[in-house]
């Protein structure tokens, strides 16, 4: 056996491992989605597999509009908030904390070795009308009466922010803790300002991790589903939430998975666009 | 070596006792209904291992049931589902001869509407669908659907995260039957709730009992069982059938198709209609039993808590939903346009 042929056996055996739950756990499940988007409907609520573009026609109906809409807003304005927030964040983890960064970086981590659900339940305590920032405002003379915040949308926000914070912080951290400390010093010799060599230095070399951070939040935020009806009171319907509607409660699967299949191309679109930026702005660094 | 003697034998050890605990039971009811001690109790007295999973919609049981095998012996639909899975052939055929205890049913439980016969489904319990608020803002007790409409307390308002529930209130408010087929009925009741949308907190058929006993909400549409659980540490927090009727439902246990365990799950059904299990059943979860002999067991603070059985009076104007058939359409359009408003 040639050296090459054996390194493509030993390259393929090593691959075979995570191709192959690749296929089972994701490639197949998929491919299960997207013929359940083409069957048919029963009355009640069984699905015939066949052709029919029903689905996909019913859903480009003027109902579901908002709910797309509703989607896209959520996920953007959540994407903005936690970049608004987690930049500084990793911006002093990676370049101020110095040998505390570790700990930072740990601090940020650990409560995600909790349930999700139980993390969101966490916050149903603290936002509640007899929770914790209610009794502290009140006790300190803030406010008078406890104000709502369960039920509304900046309660879905901070539902949001909390749960993307690390996957948003994590990138810029990992783009900023490699940069090269002589270049802001050249920056600094040549007579930029502070604000001056952050705009033009540190910024773009931190670029690849921001996009990064965009994709890692906006592609999950499309989908969500506990937050908007844990924080929110599930008064607002976006994607995630019709998905589940329309599989539990109207029992429509044909239905559910043609917005699941439009939901992955929304977002294979968006992961191929985060690829082309991400080439430019690499090609434009060489 | 040793290390690999011992890891063998604690294999084959592991493979022996799986495949020697044979009797398995997996059970799928309402969340509340079904307490955990009377399936520990029924796991311990038979040496059945039960798994015991709980949903809080009937269609969330259904879309799994008709997904295919579900794994599931046993189920607990309400009087409307039973007909929708019998129909979808997705039921057994119950053999009455494996339920001796079946003859303990109370006589208006034995011969009901949507199940002649028990063919499909053995009653369990029975309860109302209606509205509960907490006294601590509440001082006037409300006695119409009309209390979730009042602005005076916005955002503090639950409605049952729940299609054919949120509609017996959208319609009665209206005058109409629960469980119509009239289409311009229902869209009545969808504006309705539409424009309820802006008073509303939220949409919640889980922990609603919780948001009403610590203030988060004043009033709430619920089920009488999830509300009289949370009367019981908390007498603030009060039941009321509205005079439009409300409705009243009876979830009671089938055996899916599919079932694999079948010996068990009637062993089951059997276990909870003994007159002791079944008081005790009522009593934990704080339900209405369908059992005679069972409800002369229970204590008198259950038996006279008008929460779990209301005056004849009240019950006598509830509607009963039955499967609505094709109009199940003109309900789910309706409810997307209620959930979908701004």
């Amino acid at each position: 056996m040639t050296a090459p042929r054996r390194g493509n056996l030993v390259t393929l055996a090593l691959l075979a491992p995570s191709l192959l739950s690749a296929i089972l756990l994701l490639a197949i499940p998929i491919l299960i989605v997207i013929a359940f988007s083409f069957a048919e409907q029963d009355t009640y609520g069984g699905a015939k597999f066949g052709f029919t573009l029903t689905s996909y026609r019913e859903l480009f109906q003027a109902i579901y509009l908002p709910i797309f809409l509703n989607s896209l807003q959520l996920a953007v304005v959540s994407t903005v908030i936690c970049l608004l927030v987690g930049y500084p964040i990793a911006y002093f983890i990676a370049l101020r904390a110095g040998r505390y960064a570790g700990l930072l970086l740990a601090l940020l981590l650990i409560p995600f070795w909790i349930d999700f659900i139980v993390r969101m339940s966490a916050w149903m305590v603290l936002l509640g009308r007899n929770g914790t920032i209610n009794s502290a405002l009140v006790g300190l003379g803030v406010i008078e009466q406890p104000i709502r915040m369960i039920g509304t949308y900046p309660a879905v926000l901070v539902g949001m922010l909390y749960a993307f914070l690390p996957t948003t912080v994590l990138p810029i951290y990992a783009a900023l803790s490699g940069l090269d400390g002589r270049l802001l010093e050249a920056a600094d010799d040549l007579g930029a300002t502070p604000l001056q060599s952050f705009w033009r230095i540190t910024f773009p070399l931190s670029l690849p991790g921001v996009m990064a951070a965009i994709l890692f939040v906006f592609v999950p935020a499309m989908g969500v589903y506990a937050i908007p009806v844990l924080l929110g009171g599930g008064k607002s319907i976006i994607l995630g939430n019709l998905i589940v509607q329309l599989f539990l409660d109207f029992r429509n699967i044909p239905l559910g998975a043609a917005v699941s299949v439009v939901l992955l191309a929304i977002s294979s679109v968006i992961i191929v666009c985060y690829m082309r930026v991400l080439r430019s702005v690499e090609e434009a660094r060489v | 070596m040793k290390n690999w003697k011992a890891l063998l034998a604690s294999v084959s050890l592991i493979a022996f006792t799986s495949g020697a605990s044979a009797a398995e039971l997996n059970i799928y009811a309402w969340s509340g209904e079904v307490p955990q001690e009377i399936v520990d109790d029924f796991a311990k007295e038979t040496g059945i291992t039960v798994t015991f999973d709980t949903y809080d919609s009937n269609e969330t049981m259904m879309a799994k049931l008709s997904a295919g095998a579900s794994g599931y012996d046993l189920i607990e639909p309400s009087q409307y589902t039973v007909q929708v899975l019998a129909k979808q052939g997705l039921l057994q055929e119950l053999d009455h001869a494996k339920i001796p205890n079946i003859g303990n049913l109370g006589a208006p439980f034995k011969n009901v509407s949507f199940d002649p016969g028990q063919k499909w489904s053995v009653p369990y319990i029975w309860g109302t669908t209606g509205l509960a608020y907490n006294e601590d803002c509440v001082k006037t007790p409300p006695t119409s659907w009309k209390a979730l409409w009042d602005p005076q307390y916005e955002g503090r308002i639950y409605m049952l995260d729940n299609m054919l529930a949120a509609y017996i209130a959208g319609l009665q408010v209206n005058g109409f039957d629960a469980g119509t087929t009239k289409a311009e009925e229902i869209e009545k009741a969808t504006q309705s709730l539409i424009e309820q949308k802006k008073v509303l907190g939220g949409y919640n058929s889980t922990n609603y009992g919780d948001l009403l006993a610590t203030g988060e909400a004043c009033l709430v549409q619920g089920w009488n069982g999830s509300i009289a659980q949370v009367m019981a540490t908390n007498p603030k927090v009060k039941y009321v059938i509205p005079e439009e009727g409300g409705s009243m439902w009876i979830d009671g246990f089938a055996i899916p198709k599919s079932a694999k365990n079948v010996e068990e799950a009637y062993k089951f059904i059997d276990y909870i209609m003994r007159p002791d299990v079944a008081a005790k059943a009522a009593d934990l979860s704080k339900s209405a039993t369908v059992i005679d002999k069972a409800k002369e067991l229970l204590p008198k603070e259950v038996v006279e808590n008008a929460a779990i059985y209301p005056p004849e009076a009240a019950l006598m104007k509830a509607d009963f939903i039955l499967d609505v058939g094709d109009a199940t359409k003109l309900y789910q359009d309706g409810w997307t346009k209620v959930k979908t408003a701004q």
